[in-house]
Order: C-alpha cells, then structure tokens, then sequence
C-alpha cells in the first residue's frame, strides 16, 4: 500500500512541488522563530516577584488547558481515553516515572478499545 | 513557593552523560510522538499531499499544531502568507513556554547554544525539561529533543512503509501517552505547590467552560488554551505574590 509518488500533484491539493515546499519551509520557519526568539531575547534572571511566579506558573496552566477536556476524546472512544486518563492519574499519584504513567494510560486505552469491540 | 532559580547548579555529570539523561527522559515522549507523527502522515497523505511533503514536515517543523494547521491551509488553498498568519497564532504559546524555560537556563548561555536550544522547544520537550531541578544543559536538551525527533520522524516514515503491523487500536492507545505525560508532570507538583494546583485547576475549569459554549460565539480551540493557561497563571501568579506579601509582613502566616 505505498503511495503513489507519481500522482504527487493531486487534484486534492492542486499544487506543485514548488508550492508545497514553500508551505512547508515557512511553516518550520515560523515555528523555530517562535521558539529561538523568547530563548534570545530573555537572558537574563527575571527578578520581578509577580513575573518570577507568572513564568513559573505558565507551563502548568498551558498544559492543563492542553489536558482539559482533550484527554478525553484522546484514544478514539470517550470510555477508554477516560480509562486512560484514570490510569494516568493514579500511576502519577503513586509517584511513577513519565515512562510508567504513559504506559499505564496507553494499556487501560488498548484494553477498553479491544474490549469495546467484543473482544 | 520554590522559584525558578533556586535551581541554580549544574547537574555534576559529564555532557555525555546528560545527553543520556535526556534521551531516556524522552522515551514517553518517543512513544506519543510515534502515534501522532503516525497520525499527521496518514492526514496529510489522505489530503492529497506527496509523500515527500509530511515526512519534510515532520523533518524540519516538530510541532503538531504547526504541522496540522500547514495541512490545512494548504489544502483550503492558502499561501505562504495565510500558512504564516495560522501558524504563528497556534504556536504563540511556544513564546510562552520558552520564556518559561529561559529562567532554567545558564543567562551565561551563548546565543549559538540557544539556537540549537531552541530547536526542540516543544509542548512536550519543556515540560519534560521542567521536572529537572538542575539548571538545563544543552547536552540535556539535545538528548530529549533527539530521541523525541527520532519518535515523530520514525511515526511519519510509516506512513510512506505502509505499517499495516500497527492496528488502528494499537494506533488510539498511543495516543494517550503525550496526555498521560502532561498528567504526570502536573500532579506531583500541584500535590506540592498551591500555586500550581490552583493553576492547574483554574485552567482546567476556564478551557472546559469556554469549549462548552455555543459555536457562535466560541474562539479557536488553541485561543481557548491560551486564553485560560494564561489566565489561570496571571490568577495563581497574583495570588502567589499577595500571600508572600502578607506573610512576610506577618511571619505566622502559612505561605502559599
């Protein structure tokens, strides 16, 4: 089942080569200046306590939004992505390792999806 | 509440060493970027894109949102421009999360080294990155941002193999492994921290709250993200800075 190379210029898409490599070199181009900017330009130890907290603080509340209500609909069905999502928690209150944590959420899921389709 | 910088040391291992560290701290990271690299392949190919173009992707970019919203625009028929516009206001909060992980690193750091850095500055790399109380090497970032290319870069390359020996179920599981992840570096720290756990709840209940109201009137889900973790972390961040006022002008009081 390799894709055909031949039909690259697909009516789907209607571009050329040139075109979609343009696509693709802005996108990464964009995406590494939003990472290498904020790298550059912070240099030094903010001191400010409000903002040494605020940049402390930021990861968490990114992430949480990321997790909340995502997860939920993470493995393909609501009952095994929520499966998942109980096993990651309590493998995480138990204080394992990232690698365990993922594998926990990733076994649960596997089992409601195998499960879910009559074994 | 700890500060950034009271992690000022170095680990005391050699750069050898760290790069290690990093690539077995990555090795969840390995797995989810498996699947979701898996997944961008098959989305793109459906699109009608030359197999060429995803794995390019996935070669120079690193980032789903990035990756996806490319797809996308490409295929409604945008340009450079729009692909520049999308891809700038879903990535916005990689600024937010390399201001963060700018205060664990060496201010002493040459600009070159920040621009390898920077390479791997992704969702999941950074959060990784912030479980270490030592200050961040760049051989530490290299290990994590190889071993999480390898993950993302080999899930793409599938697509182009075929990989009919990976079930769709096998497929859905991993995709939990990045959320499974972000759970698991969340809740050691909001058990320890006030802030945090205020943090992480606010944001949760703000996201929840925002992607539940009616479609008219509802931003772009990467708006709601950003919009409630920012929110959540001015919130916990005010909060934060009153409590340690007021305790340090009356020292009985439990600090947050």
């Amino acid at each position: 089942m390799l894709p055909d190379v031949t039909d690259a210029v697909s009516p789907a898409v209607g571009l050329t080569h040139l075109q979609i490599a343009a696509a693709v070199i802005s996108g990464a181009a964009v995406t590494y200046v939003l990472r290498a900017v904020p790298l550059l330009c912070l240099r030094k130890r903010v001191e400010n306590p409000f903002l040494i907290s605020l940049l402390r603080l930021l990861p968490y509340g990114l992430l949480s939004a990321m997790i909340f209500p995502d997860i939920f609909s993470a493995a393909d069905s609501t009952a095994a992505s929520s499966a998942g999502f109980f096993a990651a928690a309590a493998a995480a209150s138990l204080n394992a390792k990232l690698t365990c944590v993922a594998l926990a959420a990733c076994a649960a899921a596997y089992i409601f999806l195998v499960l879910a389709q009559g074994g | 509440m700890k500060t950034t910088s009271a992690a000022n040391t170095y680990a005391d291992v050699t750069d050898h060493r760290e790069f290690c560290i990093g690539l077995r701290d990555a090795l969840p990271i390995f797995w989810g970027y498996l699947s979701v690299g898996f997944a961008f392949g098959m989305l793109a190919v459906k699109t009608g894109f030359p197999i060429w173009a995803p794995i390019l992707m996935s070669m120079t970019q690193l980032s789903g949102t990035g990756q996806f919203a490319t797809v996308h625009v490409t295929e409604a028929g945008g340009g450079v421009p729009e692909i520049i516009l999308a891809v700038t206001v879903l990535n916005l909060r990689y600024v937010l999360m390399a201001l963060s992980i700018s205060q664990k690193i060496d201010p002493s750091m040459p600009a070159w080294k920040r621009m390898i850095a920077a390479l791997g500055d992704t969702d999941e790399i950074i959060a990784v990155a912030l479980k270490r109380n030592t200050l961040i090497t760049l051989s530490y970032m290299a290990g994590l941002t190889a071993c999480s290319y390898a993950g993302w870069n080999l899930g793409t390359i599938l697509v182009a193999a075929g990989a009919s020996f990976l079930s769709p179920n096998l497929i859905g599981a991993l995709g939990m492994a990045l959320y499974a992840m972000f759970v698991a570096i969340i809740i050691p720290e909001a058990r320890a921290n006030r802030a945090v756990l205020f943090t992480v709840c606010t944001a949760a209940a703000a996201n929840i709250v925002l992607r539940i109201l009616p479609h008219a009137v509802r931003p772009a889900d990467s708006w709601t993200i950003l919009i409630s973790g920012v929110a959540a972390a001015c919130a916990g961040a005010a909060l934060n800075t009153f409590q340690n006022r007021r305790s340090r002008r009356n020292p009985t009081c439990s600090r947050m």
